[in-house]
């Protein structure tokens, strides 16, 4: 074995105690013809968002179960203000965060965004979607995003191999 | 096609690479003209895979995440003891190996297949990530195997590499036991 094979292997050994390390979430994103808005769901593993919560808190010297629930709506709003951007057209549509709900193993954040005048076929697109969600805290976050107009959907993944940005038209 | 990529990266992915040394361990007596058993072994191993998947993934079974972890680790060292011990002859039995530790592997990839299918169409996202996963496969283990041609052609020789790769893989693959022994059971 050469010399440089060495510390490759042995880099590699060293890390063999963490296993597949998947950092995810998925959301739903629908156009809601009824109710005239783009309603949103997050979906992340608690212990993912816990833990990126707490990083971003780490400046401040606090935990995120110190907070009381205003705080953590607060944060989750800007959280997501922050980290989600759709367009439609080139025009930005303003994010805003709604509520978030727990389930035994997620946690599901909601968010809204009005389209205010656009056409059934307006909103076919072109959309732009970015999600940078959680990708400040885990460099191998991978945000899938399911788009849904009417019957049709589309699936894709917003990661660090695609700048945390698709577009699609359906 | 998002679910077809999904499971090439899954097998490809850097960072979760038990699946890769374990195909590296499970190759380690194949070449080229042993293409049949090469398929065989990897389809058996993609079959195991799948089906464990899915019986995790619908919450039909259940096992902690440490102690598939352990397994994994377990099944890496094992297939490149055994290859060790039957001095690198290409066996029946590999198909069998692929197959059940494959079903190992599976389990470690539940909870996350899980998670991102809940809301597309369970079988419609299962198909093509397991598509995926055996692309993924055949195109790392034609990998090693052209590495393995290359190093033959180039006057080096089968038993030197094979021992070389054996040890690395139980090097690694003891680590990864000693690492990853869950602590209650010390």
């Amino acid at each position: 074995m050469t010399s440089s094979t060495v510390p490759a292997v042995t880099e590699a050994a060293s890390d063999t105690k963490v296993r597949h390390e998947f950092y995810v979430s998925v959301t739903d994103i629908n156009v809601d013809r009824e109710k005239e808005l783009i309603t949103g769901v997050v979906k992340a593993f608690p212990d993912d968002w816990e833990r990126a919560m707490n990083a971003l808190l780490r400046e401040k010297v606090r935990r995120y179960i110190q907070l009381d629930s205003s705080e953590i709506e607060a944060m989750h709003a800007q959280y997501l203000a922050e980290h989600v951007n759709l367009k439609l057209a080139n025009t930005p549509l303003p994010i805003r965060y709604e509520m978030t709900t727990r389930g035994p193993d997620e946690v599901y954040l909601l968010f809204t965004a009005p389209y205010h005048e656009a056409s059934w076929e307006e909103l076919a697109g072109p959309w732009s979607v970015e999600l940078t969600l959680l990708s400040d805290v885990y460099s191998t976050q991978e945000n899938i995003v399911i788009l849904h107009y009417g019957d049709e959907k589309f699936t894709n993944s917003c990661r660090e191999g695609n700048a945390y940005r698709f577009s699609h038209s359906f | 096609m998002f679910y077809l990529e999904l499971g090439i990266r899954h097998i490809l992915d850097v960072q979760g690479a038990d699946h890769m040394i374990f195909l590296l361990a499970l190759t380690l007596p194949l070449e080229f003209k042993l293409w049949k058993p090469t398929l065989q072994w990897i389809t058996a191993f993609t079959v195991g895979h799948s089906v464990s998947l899915a019986l995790a993934a619908l919450g039909w079974v259940k096992f902690p995440g440490e102690y598939v972890e352990l397994g994994i680790a377990l099944t890496i060292f094992g297939t490149a003891l055994w290859h060790v011990f039957s001095g690198f002859k290409v066996q029946r039995a590999g198909l069998w190996v692929a197959g059940i530790f494959g079903l190992v592997h599976g389990l470690g990839f539940g909870s996350y297949y899980s998670f991102i299918a809940q809301n597309d169409e369970f079988l419609w996202a299962w198909i093509p990530f397991n598509v995926g996963i055996e692309l993924g496969q055949i195109l790392v283990v034609l990998i090693l195997l052209f590495v393995y041609w290359g190093f033959l052609k180039f006057g080096g020789r089968q038993k030197a590499y094979r021992w070389v790769l054996a040890g690395v893989v139980l090097a690694l693959s003891f680590q990864m036991i000693m690492d990853r022994f869950p602590n209650e059971l010390i």
